[in-house]
């Protein structure tokens, strides 16, 4: 026995925290879900926030103190420029700079950065390069060009010291540079500049990479203010065609848009396991008001203001909010850890190559994580609250009064929820590009399905009922009945579960519809029977260039009936990066390409012969060019313009790419390499031999992929889903939400029925009709939401394939409705909602009827 | 039957009250009127339905009326907002309900502290108050205890001590024993009354029991909407 003592904790607040300790299960889901929905939303962040602080360290600080660069188009500059710059036109500080990927067999899954520098010019724009290190002697760097500097962090890694030879794969071929020193960063920062960096001089990073005579860029330190301008100006009249001077900073703005729509597409997912959070929330607070009416009745009649109460229940919430957000936050750090790797994997596959070296923590991410808690926590908690503290006295006591409005209110949340439908359709079909603008339409629809569902569940739930009375008699019509009359808690519990299955089926048919066309635009790009390529970083691209003979070599096999080249090459625009892939195309290879617009004869005649160029879906959509529009290419001659002779479906990626006739691209450009071949062999010849017959023409030289068309289709595919791991781990997230939310309402509202089923029991209803009365009512509500489901599904599916994909990533995907995912719905939806009725039947069920009538 | 001695506390003029129902009226109280006076006590009659718990909503300020006006002391009730009307009731009136309404997260003491602690920061006198007044209801020693270990009689003196320990004005009780065996029902009505009684306190209680009405100085009773003059 415990006696209060003066002073303590005030009486109403301390009665409010008992009644939670009193329902310790209805605790734990709400505090797991608000954790879960925080969670997520914070592990998503974190994740984004990792890769962007690794892309603005690998961008920023390898930038160091340059304010502006000269780049090329792309092939690079020559080193002549260089030594112009510096003795003719007096430019200094300036740096040439070689930049480059690299993989290594001792350092897997890591990408490592080959900077190739003048360890004389350098000391002004990376001081934290070559300052300090053991062994460090920067002429080294001069005297033996294949060796080079590396961190002892990365040293360590690969089990390297100082004279021994790190193994680096470089477009196919082993270079085994000598570590000649090992960087010691002197802070933080240095530690993660230095990260996976191999610095080298110049000249040997050129003879590494396979750039003999080019430079990446030149680095400069220009004065703010006049003297810079006047430098500037002065710059750009010397500078040879196809060369340009960028602010730092422009370009890596240029690759952070790349991934804009991506990290906003899992952003948005991710919130959406915060909105079921809220959801249950919401039902928490809901069931604990209505439980508590009586009481919240009696504390009115003896004074309490309605402030008072509101604040109440805005308190408890607050609790469970302050427990969930924490929990939320560890759990977000937990689960961070493998969305980074999800995200960066999904990057370096689609994007560019990054190295993230582990999960930041960025005090304002998990600030921002806690303030979305609790505003979620506390924002769905209001309704309630308000419900509580806005009734009188008199109807806080009545329980029907609540259900009298409860009722009362399901024609105007479908009205409320028509309007919603309609406002979302509305912004859906705003002829605009913006991601935000489908995102808001998309919430709208979601939230009309949500308030049309009490509605559909109530005319449901009539006709269930009379085909169950007849059926299973009057417990049958009981089962359906009962969730009609009991609507101010199963209205948010319906519109929970259709909503969560619903978007779990629009997610599942778009995936599906997305892979779907992905497999079959495969099916007719991959029109050359071999392919031939250079071991990549990227999985989306190959990269590299093949030998020159060893192009010769294969072309020339027996067996081969003809071949088309690919040159892929990156051209470093004004703004953004842009893929160029020339070609040169045997005659079967134009079947490839399916045309959105324009193509056909006449586009290939001018493709060939008047410098026409096709461009993929998602560039064209992006930059919103089309057919006949001249557009601007940087090239080695500076910019110069060419006609677009054709929108082709491209999935390959949605930053998008321009293909052009070889002819035209070495008349513009000064590159010759091949990145890729693609072999055609006679009809009905089989791949699989030639492809053992081409691995044994290419010899010890060059290490290349030989694949077949049907293995390079797994292997892309592969890429695909990879690609929507963390789509499909977050579509699972929010679905383990929503379903705690649901578990939690079925019980509660079962539990709720004690007095009820006590009755029922006292007149003679066995425990096993009480178990099947029960898992009856839950089914009928899991059955009602899997039907409601499949139709909202199916909308959700079509908004976000032609509208939140189109704007995000440009693509155009035909819809593909398996019966087995619709089928699924329902399942998962009945499955769900039994489960979440054991507990109750099996309590009530156990419990005695004595018991249950006098605990009421 | 006794008329009242002492200066009316309570005033009830022309109160009317109706709800309504699907798409007509439901009148209740059709122009109740009554005077109670200080330290008087009254039990209110009348068959279910006939608006018993709604007049003492409306003298309790829980409700408004349609029309008429509730006066108590020198306070009309009728031209107060709701959150004076509350605040009102938190420092003037004390409740005692049918199903005692004890507050299931506090201990008993706890209980009978809530409405001093609504009233002001509590203070250690309003513990001894408290224990003192436990005492009186014979729970000396039941501090500590939680409601569900009181049977409904120990519940219902708990919610008698509570309604008392602010010192109303005006004491309220909506079928007291209602929902107590007839053992139990006279222990919590002797005290209840004699309660009232010692502390001059003005006790209007809502009854069906005619053992109720008989220890009443007045009985009232609601006629087709009005308060008539009774017998228990």
């Amino acid at each position: 026995m415990r006696v209060r003592r003066y002073g303590e904790v005030p009486l109403l607040p301390l009665a409010s925290f008992r009644f939670l300790l009193r329902h310790p299960w209805q605790l734990l889901l709400s505090v797991l879900g608000v954790a879960l929905g925080v969670g997520v939303v914070v592990s998503i962040d974190l994740a984004i926030q990792s890769s962007r602080e690794a892309f603005r360290i690998s961008t920023e600080t390898v930038a160091g103190r340059t304010t502006h660069r000269i780049e090329g188009s792309g092939s690079g500059l020559p080193d002549s420029l260089y030594t112009r710059l510096r003795v003719r036109m007096g430019v200094r500080p300036s740096a040439p700079v070689v930049e480059g990927f690299v993989s290594s067999p001792l350092l897997p899954g890591r990408p490592l950065r080959v900077l190739g520098v003048d360890p004389f010019a350098e000391g002004p724009f990376r001081p934290f390069l070559l300052g300090g290190g053991t062994g460090l002697d920067v002429t080294a760097l001069l005297s033996r060009p294949h060796g080079l500097f590396l961190s002892a962090e990365t040293a360590a890694a690969a089990g390297v010291d100082v004279g021994d030879t790190l193994a680096l794969l470089v477009g196919g071929r082993i270079r085994p540079p000598v570590v000649l020193g090992v960087l010691e960063p002197r802070d933080e920062l240095s530690r993660r500049a230095l990260h996976d960096l191999l610095v080298m001089d110049v000249a040997g990073a050129q003879e590494l990479l396979g750039q003999p005579g080019r430079l990446t860029r030149i680095d400069l330190i220009l004065p703010p203010g006049e003297g810079g301008t006047a430098t500037l100006a002065s710059l750009e009249g010397g500078l040879p065609p196809g060369a340009r001077v960028q602010e730092v900073g422009r370009s890596a703005a240029g690759l952070a848009q790349m991934i804009r729509a991506f990290d906003l597409n899992l952003t948005a997912l991710s919130l959406l396991a915060l909105i079921f959070g809220m959801f249950l929330i919401y039902n928490t607070m809901t069931f604990s008001v209505v439980q508590r009416r009586p009481l919240l009745g009696a504390l009115r009649a003896l004074g309490v203001t309605r402030g008072e109460v509101l604040g109440l229940v805005l308190g408890e919430a607050a609790v469970l909010g302050v427990v969930g957000t924490m929990l939320g936050l560890v759990l977000g750090i937990v689960l961070g850890r493998g969305m980074v790797h999800l995200i960066t994997r999904t990057i370096n596959d689609l994007y560019f190559v990054l190295s993230v070296q582990g999960l930041t923590l960025p005090v304002a991410a998990l600030v921002k994580g806690g303030l979305l808690g609790m505003g979620a926590t506390l924002l769905a908690s209001l309704p309630p609250a308000l419900e509580a503290s806005l009734s009188p006295p008199r109807a806080t006591l009545t329980r029907s009064v609540l259900e009298e409005r409860a009722r009362r209110a399901v024609p105007r949340a479908a009205l409320l929820g028509g309007s919603a439908l309609v406002v979302g359709g509305l912004l859906l079909l705003v002829p605009s590009r913006s991601i935000a603008l489908g995102f808001g339409g998309l919430f709208g629809v979601v939230m009309g399905l949500a308030l049309l569902t009490p509605l559909a569940t109530a005319v449901l739930m009539g006709l269930a009922a009379r085909a169950a009375g007849r059926s299973a008699g009057i417990l049958g019509a009981m089962a359906a009945r009962g969730v009609v009359t009991a609507m101010s808690r199963t209205a948010p519990a319906m519109a929970a579960l259709v909503v969560a299955v619903s978007v779990t089926v629009g997610l599942g048919i778009m995936i599906a519809s997305f892979r779907q066309t992905v497999s079959r635009w495969l099916e007719g790009t991959l029109q050359a029977d071999v392919y031939v390529s250079v071991p990549g970083l990227l999985s989306s691209r190959a990269q590299g260039t093949l030998d020159p003979g060893l192009v010769e070599r294969l072309t020339g096999a027996p067996g081969v009936e003809g071949f088309s080249t690919y040159r892929e090459a990156t051209l470093v625009g004004a703004e953004h990066p842009l893929r160029l892939i020339a070609l040169s195309l045997f005659p079967r290879g134009e079947r490839a390409f399916d045309f959105q617009s324009g193509g056909g004869e006449g586009g290939f005649r001018a493709f060939r012969e008047e410098e026409g160029v096709f461009l993929s879906e998602p560039l064209a959509y992006r930059r919103g060019w089309r057919v006949g529009d001249l557009i601007t290419l940087p090239s080695d001659q500076g910019a110069r313009s060419f006609p677009v002779a054709g929108v082709f479906f491209d999935y390959g990626s949605d930053q998008g790419v321009v293909m052009m006739a070889r002819a035209t691209y070495e008349r513009y450009w000064r590159d010759r390499g091949v990145t890729s071949l693609g072999i055609f062999l006679p009809e009905g010849a089989g791949a699989d031999g030639v492809v053992a017959d081409l691995q044994e023409r290419v010899g010890e030289g060059q290490a290349v992929l030989i694949r077949s068309n049907q293995a390079l289709k797994a292997a892309s595919l592969e890429v695909f889903d990879r690609t929507f791991a963390i789509t499909g781990v977050l579509r699972l997230l929010a679905f383990v939400v929503a379903f705690i939310g649901v578990l939690s309402a079925l019980m509660a509202l079962q539990l709720e029925r004690g007095r009820e089923l006590g009755v029922l029991r006292a007149n003679g209803l066995t425990p096993g009709q009480v178990w099947q009365l029960v898992t009856a009512q839950t089914g009928l509500m899991g059955m009602v939401a899997g039907f409601l489901a499949v139709p909202s599904g199916l909308v959700l599916a079509l908004v976000m394939i032609l509208v939140v994909n189109k704007r995000s990533f440009g693509w155009t995907l035909q819809m593909e409705v398996g019966p087995g995912i619709l089928i699924q719905a329902v399942l998962l939806a009945l499955v769900g909602a039994l489960l979440a009725g054991v507990v109750p039947a099996w309590r009530m069920a156990r419990t005695s009827p004595a018991l249950a009538l006098r605990e009421e | 039957m006794k008329e009242p001695q002492a200066p009316p506390l309570l005033q009830i003029r022309n109160l009317s009250k109706g709800y309504r129902e699907g798409g007509g009226f439901h009148p209740i109280l059709t122009g109740a009127r009554a005077t109670v006076a200080a330290g008087e006590m009254v039990a209110l009659l009348g068959p279910s339905g006939s608006g018993k718990s709604t007049l003492l909503n409306l003298v309790s300020g829980i409700d408004t009326p349609d029309e008429g006006e509730v006066v108590i002391g020198d306070t009309s009730l009728t031209g107060l907002t709701e959150r004076e009307r509350t605040l009102f009731r938190r420092h003037h009136i004390g409740f005692v309900f049918q199903f005692f309404n004890l507050i299931p997260t506090l201990t008993v003491e706890e209980n009978l502290l809530l409405p001093l602690e609504l009233k002001g920061r509590l203070g250690a006198s309003d513990v001894e108050r408290a224990r003192g007044l436990l005492a009186a209801v014979g729970l000396a020693g039941r501090e500590g205890s939680f409601p569900d270990r009181l049977s409904g009689g120990e519940q219902q003196r708990v919610a008698v001590a509570r309604a008392l320990i602010h010192d109303p004005l005006l004491l309220l009780a909506d079928e007291p024993t209602g929902n107590l065996d007839a053992e139990s029902g006279e222990k919590v009505l002797d005290l209840l009354v004699g309660m009232a009684s010692r502390t001059a306190k003005t006790l209007l209680v809502v009854t069906h029991s005619r053992e109720v009405a008989r220890r009443a100085h007045r009985v009232l009773r609601i006629q087709e909407g009005r308060l008539v003059e009774g017998t228990p």
